[in-house]
């Protein structure tokens, strides 16, 4: 049986639906990530499994025990919020140190603890120090040290990261990752940031509108969104039409006529007429490739801006569809507007949805 | 320009700042000189200066001192009901920020806004269907609840300062909500309880309206005593007790600025 068990939760504030039904299993030691939209219902999940949000329906049991409506103060879990929550009042090590004198620890073992936390999280020069004088990260760490100081089972992470800058957040995320080894407890972590939640999860849940609507791997929910949801959600991903002729099984899309591509089943995605297709613009070469077995396009430049690492194009298609696609940086030095590119893709990166979703 | 226009432009403000302090101050300081005259009528002091007014306060059968005590104890005691009262609901509406404490905030400060005439009307209704004009407990009810306000609104500056999410914090780390209220919410509202405390103690201190419709022969305190003996009187007795009603609250003032001060270096 899973370590935590979550079954058909539910809970609504007025007439708005927080959680419809969640369901969620999570193995002792995994790293979870909820991910999704603001207002997806995420932090109600969070907050419920810590006992502060009491669901309308459903249960969780955590290790065998139904822990629904026990009060946050016995369900041993850590809680880690975007904005630190530490206590302004008690230095580092103090700030530690409260989980363990709640607990009654004897003073040496307190010690001992606050100082093998203080080294865990690399803060033990700063022990003395108040939260106000520490940076963010530091104050995040702070936070992590004493919501795992006592030994939780479970570690519950708000957007723990979301205050702190680009360069930051990825140091934190390697942080967290090896923490999460290290201790191996397990987490719970929330956040709408995609490559957050790739860096670091065993699994990702990802969330809409109160729901769970599809859950895995960080890769295998990358190569197979199984809804429209997803697919758009994750990756600046290219959601087209194409058509569908079951006479003489081909699809028609961006100008051209092909034969049925192998992700393409019609039992699922659509017998007839009108289905939904989806490729990465990393997916899409520009210019003349090389290999043979392409399905080439043409199509015409609206935009383009430089992302950094590429340039990234928007262009249209003959038949009217926008995509987004990323070149190299020397090879967008002569394109401009109104250029049109032969393009290409492989017919086996081109997924499918089903239609009603 | 010419250079008396700029002086006159920035001494100007300056100087009707200094002209309305003195306009608020020295009729208060006034009480100061008179209260140590040598004659035996209210006056500003002739040939030199004497602390017999102020010797007079002791003599029990005056009337002063026992006033004073009355005061002092009233003062004491519905300053402390009215901190507790108001951490408790300070407190209540900072965890749970829902509606009912906007509406029970209104009500509580309420004696803020209606004039006092008014609530000590109704006050007189309320203690005379109760038995309680006149008692001790009747005054000091009264005074709490008209230090409730300002011991309020202090309390809940500081309070709003401080992330509700720090209840969540130490409940997730196995705190109950006693151990969260001791360690966790009062350490760090601890100098707006305190300037609470003063507000309320100097509230109830020199209450007069309310105080003058509920209390008749058993309860004087300082402020009625003044009222009547300013009636029938020009005893230089009254300047010194003002003088000495002054200096309390001047050291209520200080105890609470150095409460305050004190917190600054804590909070940067
Ligand atoms: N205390 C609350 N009162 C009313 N509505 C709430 C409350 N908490 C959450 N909601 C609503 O529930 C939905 C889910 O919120 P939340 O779980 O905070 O989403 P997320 O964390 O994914 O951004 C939102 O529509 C939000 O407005
Ligand atoms: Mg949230």
């Amino acid at each position: 049986m899973a370590f935590l068990d979550i079954r058909m939760l539910r809970k609504t504030y007025g007439s708005a639906v927080a959680l419809d039904g969640v369901d969620l299993t999570v193995q002792a030691g995994e790293f979870v990530t909820l991910l999704g939209p603001s207002g997806s219902g995420k932090t109600t999940l969070l907050m419920s499994i810590a006992g502060f949000t009491r669901p309308d329906e459903g249960g969780i049991v955590v290790d065998g025990h139904d822990v629904t409506f026990m009060d946050p103060e016995d369900r041993d879990f850590g809680l880690v919020f975007q904005g630190y929550a530490l206590f302004p009042h008690l230095s580092v090590a103090e700030n530690i140190a409260f989980p363990l004198k709640v607990r009654k620890w004897d003073k040496a073992r307190i010690a001992a603890k606050v100082e093998e936390m203080l080294r865990l999280v690399d803060l033990t020069d700063y022990a003395s120090r108040k939260p106000k004088q520490l940076s963010g990260g530091q104050q995040q760490r702070v936070a992590i040290a004493r919501a795992l100081a006592y030994g939780p089972r479970i570690l519950l992470l708000d957007e723990p990261l979301s205050a702190l800058d680009r360069n930051l957040r990825e140091s934190m995320q390697r942080e967290l990752k090896r923490l999460h080894q290290e201790t191996g407890v397990t987490f719970i972590f929330v956040t709408h940031d995609q490559e957050e939640a790739y860096a670091m999860s065993d699994r990702i849940a990802v969330f809409h509108a109160g729901r769970i609507v599809q859950i895995g791997a960080p890769r295998e929910i990358y190569a197979n969104p199984q809804s429209l949801f997803v697919a758009g959600f994750l990756g600046g991903n290219n959601i087209f039409k194409a058509r569908h002729a079951a006479a003489d099984g081909t699809l028609t899309f961006f100008g051209n006529a092909c034969s049925r591509p192998p992700r393409f089943n019609p039992a699922v995605h659509g017998k007839e007429g009108e289905v939904i297709g989806w490729v990465r613009p990393e997916d899409i070469a520009v210019g003349d490739p090389d290999a043979a077995a392409t399905i080439r396009f043409d199509a015409t430049v609206v935009d383009i801006s430089f992302v950094g690492s590429a340039e990234k194009l928007t262009v249209t298609t003959t038949d009217g569809q926008e995509l987004t696609l990323q070149v190299p940086m020397h090879f967008a030095v002569d394109i401009r507007p109104g250029a049109v590119l032969r393009c290409a893709v492989k017919p086996e990166a081109i997924g499918f949805l089903p239609p009603d979703i | 320009m010419m250079p008396g226009w700029i002086l006159l432009q920035r001494l100007l403000p300056r100087i009707a700042a200094w002209l309305l302090l003195a306009f608020l101050f020295l009729p208060i300081l006034v009480v100061i000189p008179v209260s140590l005259t040598d004659r035996e009528y209210l006056s500003l002091p002739d040939q030199s200066l004497s602390l017999q007014h102020f010797a007079s306060l002791l003599n029990w059968r005056a009337g002063w001192l026992p006033s004073m005590i009355t005061s002092i104890g009233i003062a004491i005691a519905s300053s402390l009901l009215a901190t507790a009262l108001a951490a408790a609901f300070a407190i209540g509406a900072w965890v749970h920020a829902g509606r009912w404490p906007t509406a029970m905030r209104l009500i509580l400060l309420s004696p803020l806004i209606v004039p006092p005439i008014i609530y000590a009307v109704g006050m007189v209704r309320l203690w005379s269907r109760f038995n309680l004009l006149d008692t001790w407990i009747g005054v000091t009810l009264v005074h709490m609840i008209l230090s409730m306000p300002l011991a309020v609104l202090a309390i809940g500056a500081s309070l709003a300062n401080l992330d509700p999410r720090l209840v969540q914090a130490a409940r997730s780390l196995g705190a109950r909500p006693p151990i969260v209220f001791a360690k966790v919410i009062l350490p760090n509202i601890l100098p707006g309880v305190a300037a609470g405390a003063v507000f309320a103690f100097i509230t109830s201190w020199d209450e007069i309206t309310v105080t003058l419709f509920i209390t008749s022969r058993r309860i004087v305190t300082l402020p009625r005593k003044i009222w009547t003996s300013i009636a029938d009187s020009v005893d230089p007795a009254l300047a010194a007790i003002a003088a000495v009603m002054l200096l309390v609250t001047i050291v209520g003032l200080l105890i609470r600025m150095l409460v305050w001060d004190g917190r600054t270096p804590n909070r940067s």
